[in-house]
């Protein structure tokens, strides 16, 4: 067995976001002093834990307690550890190097383990795999450290060790000799032991014959040893992609306005696109939860009936459902979830007027109904049936579904009101009467003989009567 | 100056060069004629009209063409998918749209010409010379088409058009009026007979007509 593992010290305060560079560099010059002082504290020992470039180069140390950070540093921002951000952060990384290694175990909360030797045949050398692995880690605002080893535990003391190099296995075996116990996982009291016993490195322990190992150690010590060594398995979840999309972001200042919200969704929708790509899906419908600091959550759901999966052409509709309703408050904590996903329907464009087809009909109706609402969009449907009303029924809020065309040639007229009008204006019959007695079967009966008239002006209508000799207007023959 | 110079710098306009437009076949022969070829290809045709006098009639043969979708927007009432079916339109073709204002109004027009999968037919009022170009170039860019529908003696009269026809109710059919055209005169009209497309709706036979009784209106 061969493992790489990837170490993040900083994952919490690397995964939040953080405000751009360029308003950063504008408050830099205009106040004269480096805006992004943040770290993370610990919120039960109020140690801290994670710290920015910034505040280590103040002179902050992590280990160190709040109250003397607080005494050196003015203005620094603190932000509590939250393990689930970072298990999120975890996640989404390793769906994200899912694509290059199959083989991946999470963790937490801030490791990830890759088996190299299976990934052998895939790759020509451990060179281009490692460049390819760097290449999708490159973009991202993650600080990392990593090694390479026999045991997945030893790459991860390693790691940790901040070796930074892919060794061979001869390499991190003599690395691991070489590696100081403090830097193990071993107990305090188990440590201070070792002290006494005048052990400073890994390898003077395995140098130790077996029977004193087993006399000296307790029993979880000795297993722990044993899976450096790779004589017990080391056993942590391997991880298997998630069937469904979701995303949260936690912004480290608040967003007050839509384009700020949208820089933030870029990212995210690029991530759902790849997720979609690689599943030959397409997402329908989205749900964004704005999480405000007094306000309660608002949720906004975007649709796009026929499945959609380029991120540009959901920052669209997300831009236009933003400018439709601009944000209540300011949001400090995102989530982007896809409620379900169905097969990509290609749509068919026409292969010799390419250029003129810019956007398909599909992406147009969402961009419409995005922009304007669902009430102000209707779709025909047709179905067989001899009442007008019922042939030819509002389909609210998308494009009506096919249905075939009629060759019988019945006149018809070309605009329906939405319900029957009284009349009310003086008409000349002009055509009829032609009877449509149906409906008994459904309960909604109809009697009605219908006319086409013609008014004063010259207008065609269509007209009914009913039994009680009462007169409707029921279309326009436009 | 001389002439080339003045042709360079685009400050004469060469009546010759719209005699070749492109020009979709109205499917009625005297329409044809009297436009020359027929509607524009692409571009804003406005018609002044009353409605339910034939209007939508009158486009039919030049909406059956088309594979793309057509958006209504703002009718007077809602599509008959039954009367566009037996014209070969899917109901799956229709959209009806009825915006919150005007200003979103124009916003879906353009949005719709720009897209390239579909025309539009617009009912709305009260469109200066700068939205008309707007929709224009939006026109172009997608090779689409807006038929805008505007009622009688309206005061859109001044906008630069592509195509602008006044249709009157006639007993035969449609009094079709050239209001402005590009490349070539206004003021020409021809009567487009209906007697064949829809008897049913011209009073060629006025032995059929039965008087309406005044007392059972309303």
């Amino acid at each position: 067995m061969f493992w790489l593992y990837l170490y993040f010290p900083r994952l919490q305060l690397d995964s939040m976001v953080m405000p751009a560079n360029n308003s950063d560099a504008q408050i830099c010059t205009e106040e004269g002093v480096p805006q992004a002082l943040e770290a993370v504290v610990d919120p039960h020992s109020h140690q801290l834990v994670q710290l920015s470039d910034t505040t280590i180069k103040e002179g902050l140390q992590v280990g160190m307690g709040l109250a003397s950070a607080a005494a050196l540093v003015e203005k620094l921002q603190v932000y509590a550890y939250q393990s689930e951000l970072e298990q999120d952060a975890l996640e989404q990384l390793a769906e994200q190097l899912y694509s290059l290694n199959g083989d991946i175990s999470l963790d937490p909360p801030q490791g990830l383990g890759l088996r190299l030797d299976t990934m052998g045949q895939l790759y020509q050398d451990l060179g281009s795999y490692w460049q390819q692995l760097q290449a999708q880690l490159a973009p991202l605002p993650l600080r990392y450290h990593f090694a390479s080893a026999t045991t997945l535990l030893a790459a991860k003391l390693l790691a940790r060790a901040e070796t930074d190099q892919l060794l061979t296995h001869e390499q991190s075996a003599q690395r691991l000799q070489a590696l100081p116990l403090a830097c193990c996982d071993f107990p305090d009291k188990q440590l201070s032991h070792f002290e006494r016993l005048g052990l400073q490195t890994v390898g003077e322990l395995e140098a130790l014959p077996r029977s004193e190992l087993i006399e000296r150690l307790d029993p979880a010590s000795q297993a722990y040893l044993a899976q450096l060594q790779g004589k017990l398995p080391l056993n942590l979840p391997g991880y298997q992609a998630p069937e469904q999309f979701q995303r949260h972001c936690e912004l480290s200042y608040e967003i007050k306005q839509s384009p700020q919200l949208l820089k933030i969704l870029e990212p995210l929708l690029k991530q759902l696109e790849q997720h979609l790509r690689q599943r030959q899906l397409g997402a329908p419908r989205m749900q964004l939860s704005l999480i405000f600091r007094e306000q309660p959550e608002q949720t906004l759901q975007i649709h796009a009936p026929a499945g959609q999966n380029s991120a540009a052409q959901w920052l669209k509709l997300f831009a236009l459902r933003l400018e439709r309703h601009p944000l209540a408050a300011p949001v400090y904590r995102l989530s982007l979830s896809l409620c379900h996903a169905q097969p990509l329907a290609g749509d068919k464009a026409d292969l010799f007027n390419q250029q003129h087809a810019a956007i398909p009909a599909s992406s147009l109706v969402a961009q419409l109904r995005t922009r304007l609402g669902d009430v102000c969009l209707t779709g025909i449907d047709r179905f067989d049936d001899l009442r007008p009303e019922r042939a030819s029924v509002p389909h609210p809020g998308d494009l009506a579904p096919a249905s075939a065309l009629i060759a019988e040639q019945v006149l018809r007229p070309s605009l329906l009101l939405p319900s029957p009008q009284p009349l009310k204006h003086p008409i000349t019959l002009q055509q009829g009467p032609e009877r449509l007695v149906a409906g008994w079967w459904d309960q909604q009966p109809i009697e009605r003989d219908y006319f086409i008239a013609l008014s004063g002006d010259g207008q065609y209508l269509w007209v009914f009567r009913t039994p009680q000799q009462q007169w409707f207007v029921h279309g326009y023959f436009s | 100056m001389s002439l080339e110079q003045l042709l360079a710098h685009q400050q004469v306009w060469r009546g010759f060069k719209t005699q070749n437009l492109p020009k979709k076949s109205s499917g009625y022969p005297e329409l044809d004629e009297l436009l020359q070829g027929g509607f524009p290809a692409q571009g804003v045709t406005a018609l002044h009209t009353q409605p339910a006098v034939g209007e939508l009639r009158l486009l039919m043969p030049q909406l059956q063409q088309q594979q793309r979708l057509w958006i209504l927007i703002n009718p007077p009432a809602l599509p008959n998918a039954e009367f566009f079916a037996q014209h070969g339109i899917g109901n799956h073709q229709l959209l009806v749209l009825r915006p919150n204002s005007a200003k979103e109004t124009l916003w879906a027009t353009e949005q719709c010409l720009l897209s390239g999968s579909s025309h539009v037919l617009l009912w709305q009022q009260g469109m200066n010379v700068a939205q008309l170009k707007r929709l224009q170039l939006a026109c172009q860019h997608g090779d689409s088409r807006l038929f805008a529908f505007y009622p009688p003696h309206d005061s859109q009269f001044s906008l630069p058009f592509d195509l602008q026809l006044e249709l009157q109710a006639h007993p035969q059919g449609l009094q079709v009026t050239v209001l402005k055209r590009r490349g070539g005169w206004p003021g020409q009209s021809r009567l487009i007979h209906f007697t064949r497309h829809w008897p049913e709706l011209t009073q060629q036979q006025a032995s059929q007509v039965i008087p309406f009784p005044q007392e059972k209106v309303g």
